[in-house]
């Protein structure tokens, strides 16, 4: 009975990707990849005993003892301040977003297994006030890559474990802004949108070291995304400029999605204390020149400008046996910020943060344990000029993330 | 671990966590200040450019967005006292040949199927708008539509009586007929001046397309020593203030819409032309693409040639007569759209003569000075402000009204910032700009 309510459960969350807005996290590359990580500042990859390995490290797989399925979900706020010379405060108006977790991995055999991981890695949102300061610039934004990623897991020796697995990652840009021209009731507004599939793949090798020394590295490839068939549409359009500013318009572009690498270690200090320790490099200059091609209308060609630079993250965590039922979780982290002072906008306000997180798993019974975290990301407050656009301000961002999710081991 | 610490662990995270759920990002409020000026009793003084003349009248909201009462509004974070100016009623408005606001309507021309924007037509525009105001309040912006130097200190011009006076100065004239612009700028005793004055007296001109007599350019040396007295008489009240020099033609829609050589022909047109000017004018030829147009000149025995380059043609030249009706191709463009070499030479040389005068008086005197040429110059070329670029293209600008001289609310709001940003440095104040944005631009119909 409990076992047919999980699967219910998954079943509906792995539906809700495709419908739910995303996590909230300033930064496009999130800290809430699964519940057990998230609760210790996201480090997992050299850990290997969460079912989430199957995203972290899948060369952990192997070395898990059970069959497990989990099913999870994240609730973020993020909110942001821009102080603008001309207009003052502004408050974002983002608000709360929720984003699915959901993992598995099956044994085949103490040597191999296999697993399935979906969950969110890549996603920025902000929501402004149409009449913002900076509304010609964003209104809304939303940037996201929900990846799903089948993975196998063999064991090559007693201690080492490598795990390999297929990305396919399902992207969403979308954003809405002030055209330059104004009729009579204001300015036309754009909105685009683009869907795409990115194929890529990861790789994790996990060496158990002993029963207390633990460690690993993950790489996740770049996921390039080709988009032929975006969607334009302006509206509020004044009936002179409706040749200018069509209603429905297509138009191309392509963006990359950086690679990843995680190392990790994890040691055993007591029966009890575990301290883990990630180090992530992320290759973020893949992210530098967004063109908009309109092929039927090319006075409606644009660029943005990204020119991120490669990025790094250090994260602490740690997780304390209380019981032979409890377990806390704690962690800190710093994120570096890839979006460098001259191209900074307020689509996605960007800083270096700092990552608070606390959470544990409670076993319910033998089969049953659920995860529970929150999470604090807070941003270095950022004074920034965008050059091009000649968009100067100061941006305050914190985001608070609270996650639930419920194992079943089998 | 025992209950106790289990107790305390949970406390912690209790704490950690609702203390940032009430965690606040936004910022507080900016301090700012008036430096070393005194902003409690502002005047304007100028012409349509101060008073807030757009889209070929003075009307309501272009108005409460004139580039002083913008200024104005930023000015009361820092001690600024109201800023009271001479309204006109809501509506339309009236400009200076009674006419009314001017929009934009969009033309299909019959002749060969383009499509372009016209104006809207030269209604009538709210003639009750020139009923005296009263004088139960000292305005604080002086700023009268059309005043040239010599019309502060003339009693005459705000004399109601038809034809004698500028009835956009005598309907809020502190005592019409006897009082003067100048007079009435001191009844507010200013404790600080925005001056833009001197456009009137090179722009009349320009915009006639160089016709002397009443449009006549104001000799320089002349404009100097009214200048001069008007600002000794703000200083000798202890009032510093700020001023703004001229800028060139080159700045403006209306000088730079309509290029030398924008007279496209294909090579049968071309040639149909040549054959036709080959007996009559044969200096005058075409090729396929860009050309030259015609002119009128008085001064050449056939009465017209080509233009040169540096030559300009003004915007009050209609667009379909150029489309439509053959002008600048079998028929000269007549002269009072057209500000040849000579002209040109004279209004850059005029502005050269003020401008060094401002800067002069600016100097010696310790006033500041907003460089609006430099500015005219540099939105010539594109400026950016919060993701839109502003520019002197007629319409797609954004910055300049429907009329293509005088600014839109954007540009009003531009300038604004540049007379704010050079108060900023010079009084060592912090005065926050304006959020251009939110103004109105050019509303496409």
């Amino acid at each position: 009975m409990v076992k047919y309510k999980i699967r219910v459960a998954g079943i509906i969350l792995a539906g809700l990707i495709v419908r739910l807005s995303p996590l909230h996290a300033g930064g496009m590359l999130t800290n809430t990849t699964s519940a057990s990580s998230a609760a210790m500042a996201g480090t997992a990859t050299g850990i290997g005993s969460d079912v989430s390995s199957v995203f972290s490290n899948p060369g952990a797989m192997t070395f898990q003892e059970y069959s497990k399925i989990s099913a999870g979900v994240v609730l973020s706020t993020s909110s942001t301040s821009f102080l603008s010379p001309f207009a003052g405060n502004t408050d974002d108006e983002t608000g709360m977003a929720i984003a699915p977790l959901l993992f598995g991995v099956y044994k085949l055999n103490d040597k191999m297994a296999v697993g399935l991981s979906i969950n969110t890695p890549f996603s920025s949102r902000k929501t402004w006030n149409d009449n913002w300061t900076g509304s010609y610039i964003t209104r809304e934004s939303v940037n996201r890559a929900v990846c799903i990623q089948p993975t196998f897991g063999i064991s090559v020796s007693e201690k080492i474990g490598i795990g390999v697995g297929a990305v396919i990652a399902l992207g969403r840009d979308y954003k809405t802004r002030a055209m330059p021209y104004n009729s009579y009731l204001g300015p036309i507004n754009g909105s685009f949108e683009s869907k795409g599939t990115a194929y890529g793949f990861n790789l994790g090798i996990f060496y158990n070291s002993s029963e207390k020394f633990k460690m690993g590295v993950n790489y996740r490839s770049a996921l390039k995304f080709n988009i032929d068939e975006g969607d334009a549409e302006f509206s509020r359009v004044p009936p002179s400029l409706i040749t200018a500013y069509p209603a429905f318009i297509s138009y191309s572009t392509s963006y990359s999605l950086p690679s990843v690498i995680t190392a990790g270690a994890s040691y055993m200090l007591t029966h009890e204390l575990l301290v883990a320790m990630d180090f992530t490099y992320t290759g973020w200059n893949v992210y530098d020149k967004l063109e908009y091609e309109f092929a039927d209308q090319p006075d409606l060609n644009f660029t943005e400008n990204k020119d991120y630079k490669n990025s790094f993250a250090l994260r602490f965590g740690s997780s304390y046996l209380i019981s032979e039922k409890i377990t806390v979780r704690g962690g800190v982290a710093f994120d570096n910020s890839p979006v460098p002072d001259e191209s900074m906008l307020p689509d996605n306000p960007d800083s270096d943060r700092f990552i608070f997180s606390l959470g544990g798993n409670v076993k319910l019974n033998e089969k049953i344990a659920v995860d529970v975290f929150y999470q604090l990301e807070n941003y270095k407050e950022r004074e920034v000029s965008n050059t091009e656009l000649r968009f100067s301000g100061s941006y305050k961002t914190i985001v608070n993330n609270f996650g639930l999710a419920i194992n079943y081991q089998f | 671990m025992n209950k106790q610490s289990n107790r305390r662990l949970l406390l912690l995270s209790s704490i950690l966590i609702l203390s940032c759920l009430s965690c606040k990002t936004s910022f507080d409020e900016i301090n700012y200040s008036d430096g070393n000026a005194d902003f409690t009793r502002i005047v304007a003084i100028g012409s349509g450019y101060l008073a807030g003349y757009s889209d070929q009248a003075l009307y309501r909201e272009a108005q409460a967005n004139s580039i002083p009462a913008l200024m104005a509004g930023r000015l009361t974070l820092v001690g600024g006292g109201y800023f009271v100016q001479p309204m006109v009623n809501v509506g339309d408005g009236i400009g200076l040949n009674g006419n009314k606001r001017r929009g934009l309507i969009t033309l299909d021309a019959s002749c060969n199927g383009q499509t372009y924007f016209a104006l809207t037509p030269p209604g009538a525009g709210d003639v009750s708008n020139y009923n005296w105001l009263g004088n139960s309040v000292a305005f604080n912006n002086v700023s009268v539509p059309g005043t040239r130097m010599a019309d502060l200190t003339d009693q005459s011009y705000g004399d109601p009586s038809p034809f004698l006076g500028n009835p956009l100065y005598a309907r809020f004239a502190s005592n019409p007929g006897t009082s003067t612009m100048a007079g009435d700028a001191l009844l507010s005793v200013p404790s600080f001046f925005i001056v833009w004055l001197g456009m009137d007296d090179i722009y009349d001109y320009a915009i006639s397309g160089g016709e002397e007599g009443k449009d006549s350019i104001t000799d320089a040396a002349e404009f100097s020593s009214q200048f001069t007295s008007l600002l000794n008489s703000l200083t000798a009240q202890n009032a510093s203030g700020i001023v703004a020099n001229i800028p060139l033609p080159s700045g403006f829609p209306f000088f730079t819409t309509i290029g030398y050589n924008d007279l496209v022909l294909t090579a049968a047109e071309a040639d149909e032309l040549n054959v036709l000017y080959a007996t009559v004018d044969p200096s005058i030829q075409f090729v396929a693409g860009k050309n030259r147009f015609v002119i009128a000149d008085s001064s050449v025995a056939t009465g017209r040639r080509q233009i040169e380059e540096g030559e300009l043609i003004l915007l009050s030249l209609s667009t379909d007569s150029l489309i439509c009706y053959g002008l600048g191709r079998t028929v000269p463009i007549p002269a009072q759209f057209v500000l040849d070499a000579d002209e040109v030479f004279e209004i850059t040389n005029a502005i050269g003569a003020y401008n060094t005068a401002i800067q002069n008086y600016c100097t010696t005197n310790n006033i500041a000075m907003a460089d609006m040429r430099n500015f005219f110059n540099t939105l010539s070329t594109g400026y950016v402000f919060n993701g839109v670029t502003y520019s002197t293209e007629y319409l797609s600008g954004g910055a300049f009204s429907v009329d293509g001289f005088y600014p839109s609310g954007r540009g009003a709001a531009l300038m604004a910032n540049q007379f704010l940003r050079v108060i900023n440095s010079f009084y060592s104040a912090k005065i926050p700009l304006v959020d251009v944005n939110k103004y109105p631009g050019i509303a496409f119909p």
